[in-house]
């Protein structure tokens, strides 16, 4: 959050900015630019998990969402894989948030409630109010954005790629202007937002980095279907009773 | 192959370093690929993560259904036994438990993982137990954990009086108890007490399994009085003699003999022919295949060199990225030699993973080869386009790494830095140095005569071509032909040159560079067609080289010829994805059929894809301005001005841009040039002099084109200072003289001033046939507007003039700008 209101990245994020109202103007598609910022200015962060996650979310001793680098620090997760997948992970994270990658929760921005179901169909949206003075928004996974840039661990990420929260809107307008079309609907506007899929691992999104744990009291909504398989079932019908006495707003999907 | 399974989120992922495959536990089971890196993120939010050995899709299938249907037993049992849902959902939650626990290994798992921890206090089983009275696998186990709860909590108390130094912190108490609950220690003790029975196998067992715990496990045992020193003695012998049967494996290395080496030898040759007809998954099998031989004969020097020679192989063949895996194969197979990584990072370098191959040159650095690592970090440098950057870090190899035999490459680069730079003069010097320096170097001779052919001293460069050829027998001499070839063709002598490339296509009949540039000689001297036959051909004979591919799209835009541009360069993008310059065909295409939207568009997604790339930049602005957004283009291209100053494509832009939006002035203030030697300086040149026209001094812009029609080393830049003349000669109302001017071959001169001469020295049917010849081709909206204007003035068509003079002038002008800048 702090790194996101320095100078150096307002003032890049501003040129990016201004490039995208440029080729906007130029190419008549002011109106819709404008639309999408003010989407984009009313979107929320969005984590998607699997019915099993979620079970431990909500019924878990602690009330936290257990982060991958709280679980290898708290050793719910095998340390081996800290060896195999995660370095990458590792690198990717601590080359755009150096001081703080172990203490962030990463989501997604949603402009109609859909989210990353690749990641699991269970879609959580948090409570604004609980994340806004705490979060930043980054240009895409920073994994892609990495590779995209030809970074690697231990350089600097190019400034104007991180917005916060309240300039989340002309990050999105810098990132996505050139695919903006004449005449773009409200609806595929929120596509640009987030790609319409999200099942998908290719699916592109601007990325959320909360600081800090995220209570499950600071959820908003969580929506998905109805598992197919009758243990699940069993485990999505308890979560939503967990949910309801949490006060969360609950969707089945189909 | 190693996997990591959670059974919470029913998934498992098991990976190759490069692709990954995640299985989600659905009916049928989904795999997913993805890059392992994304893979972590599946796991957020999981406890229960572990490592198995899996050997193949099956196993993976298997552990997955596993691990989630002891997940769900698990959970299912624990909500109820807490009881706090309605009954109906408490009796389904006990029948669910029942139909998992079919299998014993599901049955045995909930029963262990229910006795690693004692009970919460207060909770009762006799309530779970009798809602499940009509599951009796599930109840069995139940009256079972209650029956043991004693014990558990005895276990349980004995692990938690462990005092913390025995870990390191708090978290290494909870790793370690996660550990042993995960490796059945509590239930092999629960169960062990229970039935009375000696642990000393069992110990010995999970001590095998957790050696790193083993002194916490004998401190554990004492705590509740089963061991004492005598007895800890005894385990430990045992473990020794456990230990030796273990270990039965022993490396044998084996020299590998002539043999093996001609049969490696005749390996290569056939993955080379699979190569060629792009036959990649076969290439891939013979492939697998030496290796898997070379593991049993050869040692890992020898197959990683192996390897080194298949990625070259690939490599020369064109396929960057199967070049890409076997040389990353090679660093695997023997970490230690600095060229597997030199190998792999080159690679990369042609993918443009820049980052990869940046942190790969580091790998050669600390595996010592610090010279060829650090000219490799120069080399990324460069192809990102940070060149002052760049040149900095090969000259800084030059210094530190003056006595190293590779100190050659790294100041050649630093040379050719200086080209990419546009300092042709500087670039001369220093390749006047090196060729003192090196005589005997091929490359530092070819690298002095391509400086020369910049500054437009082609006699010089076919001759020092000519030395670099003596001393490189391998090619037969090709790149200093094919580069007599090139200068011939960029002065204007294009029969000459296309004797040489005959020639070497006779020689080399597959040789594309020879193709390509026969091609474009064909196309400079206007010869459209020929020079797509002869792009056909080299597409035909170098199926893996993207320039003909390339090449042959942008001749198809320049022929106008756009839907077949397009259709073009999406071809090449399927066999190209990698390369830049085929990535921006689509933008290409767009633009030059005068689709500027959706041009600005198509170059701003390449900036997010590209965004060290500053031609796209460049592009953009330009694009701005066709639009009419003068002032954001100016704007834009300061920006790009200020990270790259030397950057010509960008300064021509910027002076072209001043002129159409009549700050001639300011260009002729900005650039300060006189003696031209370089294209790049031609160019400046020739803005300059049209500034010149623009700010009122025509006789002295007239000069200006005169001068450079004479003394222009470079065909292209003279005719476009012929039309400029021509133009001008229009404008001044000497409509004869600009005649004569155009009357050349058609490739000397814009069709455009060729029609506008010979329509205002009322040459009818010369006028005519110009006329007709631009409707044929397609021409973008401005040109055929001017054109009908022009036709409509001098009668060559019907219909009443719509433009004013100026309009024509204006026009005229930012036509042959866009072509000069």
């Amino acid at each position: 959050m702090r790194v996101a209101s320095c100078p150096p990245e307002t003032d890049a994020l501003a040129q990016r900015y201004c490039d995208a109202n440029t080729s906007t103007g130029a190419r008549g598609v002011a109106v819709e630019r404008v639309a999408l910022e003010g989407l984009a200015n009313n979107t929320r962060a969005v984590m998607n998990r699997r019915v099993g996650a979620l079970s431990n979310w909500l019924n878990g001793e602690s009330p936290l969402f257990a982060s991958f680098y709280t679980q290898i620090e708290h050793s719910g997760r095998d340390p081996e894989m800290n060896n195999d997948f995660d370095p990458g992970r590792e690198a990717a994270e601590s080359a755009v948030n150096p001081y703080c990658y172990r203490e962030l929760v990463y989501a997604a921005l949603t402009a109609d409630e859909s989210g990353m179901s690749y990641y699991g169909p269970y879609s959580v949206i948090l409570k604004t109010v609980t994340i806004q003075n705490r979060s930043s928004i980054f240009e895409q996974n920073p994994f892609e954005f990495l590779k995209a840039h030809h970074i690697i661990a231990g350089q600097s990420i190019p400034h104007g790629y991180r917005a916060t929260w309240g300039d989340r809107g002309k990050l999105a307008v810098a990132k996505l202007h050139s695919r903006i079309g004449h005449g773009a609907s409200i609806q595929d506007l929120a596509r640009l937002i987030m790609e319409g899929r999200g099942h998908e691992s290719s699916c592109d999104f601007l990325e959320v980095h909360i600081y800090g744990p995220v209570n499950r009291a600071g959820i908003e909504i969580i929506a998905g279907p109805e598992p197919q398989s009758r243990a699940d079932r069993l485990v999505w019908r308890q979560a939503k009773r967990k949910a309801v006495d949490l006060g969360i707003e609950l969707r089945e999907t189909a | 192959m190693k996997a990591f399974v959670s059974g919470q989120l029913g998934l498992a992922a098991s990976f190759d370093p490069k692709s990954a495959t995640i299985a989600a536990f659905t009916s049928p089971l989904t795999f997913v690929h993805c890059p392992s890196q994304v893979v972590a993120r599946f796991f957020d939010g999981a406890s229960d993560v572990r490592s198995v050995s899996i050997e193949n899709a099956t196993e993976l299938e298997r552990a997955t259904r596993i691990a989630w249907a002891e997940d769900r037993c698990l959970r299912l049992t624990l909500f109820l036994i807490e009881a706090e849902d309605p009954l109906e959902d408490l009796i389904e939650f006990a029948e669910c438990v029942e139909e998992l626990i079919v299998e014993y290994e599901i049955e045995h798992s909930l029963l262990r993982s229910l006795l690693s921890r004692p009970l919460p206090v207060g909770v009762q089983l006799n309530e779970a137990i009798r809602i499940s009275r009509d599951c009796s696998r599930l109840n069995g186990v139940l009256e079972s954990v209650d029956k043991l709860q004693p014990i558990v909590a005895a276990v349980s108390d004995a692990f938690e009086q462990i005092p913390l130094k025995a870990f390191e912190d708090i978290g290494g108490k909870i790793e370690a108890r996660n550990r042993l609950r995960d490796s059945g220690c509590f239930y092999e003790f629960v169960i062990g007490l229970s039935k009375g029975e000696d642990l000393s196998f069992a110990v010995l067992k999970i001590k095998s399994h957790n050696r790193a715990l083993s002194l916490v496990i004998d401190r554990w045992l004492a705590s509740f009085g089963l061991v004492n020193e005598r007895r800890a003695k005894d385990w430990k012998a045992l473990e020794d003699e456990y230990d030796g049967d273990d270990d039965y494996l022993q490396e044998v290395r084996i020299g590998q003999s002539y043999g093996v080496y001609l049969q490696v030898r005749s390996q290569q040759h056939a993955i080379l022919e699979k190569l060629r007809t792009r036959d990649l998954a076969a290439a891939r099998k013979l492939c697998d295949e030496m290796i898997g031989g070379q593991r049993s004969f050869s040692t890992a020097e020898q197959t990683a060199k192996s390897l080194c020679a298949v990625a070259q192989i690939a490599k020369s063949q064109g396929i960057p990225e199967l070049q890409c895996e076997w040389a990353e194969w090679a660093t695997r197979v023997n970490p230690a030699d600095p060229r597997t990584f030199g190998h792999y990072a080159d690679a990369l370098l042609a993918l443009g993973r820049f980052g990869e191959a940046k942190a790969a040159f580091n790998s050669v650095e600390s595996a010592g080869d610090a010279c060829f690592g650090a000219t490799g970090q120069a080399r990324v440098l460069r192809n990102m386009g940070h060149l002052i950057e760049a040149r900095r870090a090969f000259l800084d190899v030059g210094t530190k790494f003056a006595d190293h035999e590779g100190v050659e490459f790294a100041l050649i680069l630093a040379a050719e830095t200086l080209r990419d730079m546009s300092d042709v003069t500087t670039a001369l010097s220093e390749y006047q140095g090196l060729a003192a320096r090196f005589p005997n170097s091929a490359a530092v001779w070819a690298g002095l005569a391509s400086c020369l052919m910049d500054a437009g001293r082609f006699d010089d460069a076919i001759v020092n071509f000519g030395r670099s050829e003596k001393h490189r027998s391998q090619d037969g001499g090709l790149v200093a032909k094919n580069g007599r070839a090139t200068a011939y063709k960029l002065s204007g002598r294009f029969d000459e040159a296309l004797k040489i490339y005959d020639e070497i296509l006779i020689i080399a009949p597959n040789d594309y560079v020879g193709h390509c540039g026969r091609a474009d000689t064909l196309r400079a001297s206007g010869r459209h067609e020929e020079a797509l036959a002869a792009l056909n051909t080299a597409c035909e004979r170098a199926p893996f080289a993207v320039s003909p591919f390339a090449n042959r799209a942008n001749l198809l835009v320049e022929m106008r010829r756009f839907r077949e541009a397009a259709n073009a360069f999406a071809d090449a993008r399927e066999r190209f994805p990698f390369d830049r310059g085929v990535a921006i065909g689509r933008a290409v295409v767009l633009k030059r059929s005068g689709k500027y939207s959706e041009a600005l568009a198509a170059y701003d997604d390449l900036i997010a894809s590209y965004p060290f790339d500053f031609s796209i930049r460049a592009a953009r602005a330009n694009i701005l301005c066709q639009l009419g957004f003068v002032k954001e283009a100016i704007e834009a291209y300061d920006v790009i001005l200020a990270a790259r100053p030397y950057m010509t494509s960008a300064l021509l832009g910027r002076a072209s841009t001043l002129i159409r939006s009549g700050r001639a002035a300011e260009v002729l203030s900005l650039i300060d040039i006189t003696k031209p030697k370089s294209l790049n300086e031609w160019r400046l040149f020739s803005v300059k002099a049209f500034a010149m026209a623009d700010a009122g001094t025509v006789t002295s812009a007239s000069r200006m084109f005169e001068r450079g029609i004479k003394f222009c080393p470079f065909a292209s830049e003279r005719r476009v200072m012929r039309s400029a003349l021509a133009s001008l000669k229009i404008q001044t109302g000497k409509a004869r003289e600009a005649a004569v001017i155009v009357d050349v071959p058609e490739a000397e001169i814009s069709n455009i001033v060729q029609l506008h001469a010979y329509a205002a020295a009322k040459m009818g049917d010369r006028a005519l046939a110009a006329y007709q010849t631009i409707k044929n081709s397609e021409p973008d909206l401005n040109i055929i507007l001017l054109a009908d204007e022009i036709a409509r003035r001098h009668r060559l068509r019907t219909g009443e003039r719509e433009h004013s003079n100026s309009w024509i002038r204006r026009t005229e002008r930012a036509v042959l700008l866009f072509e000069a800048a």
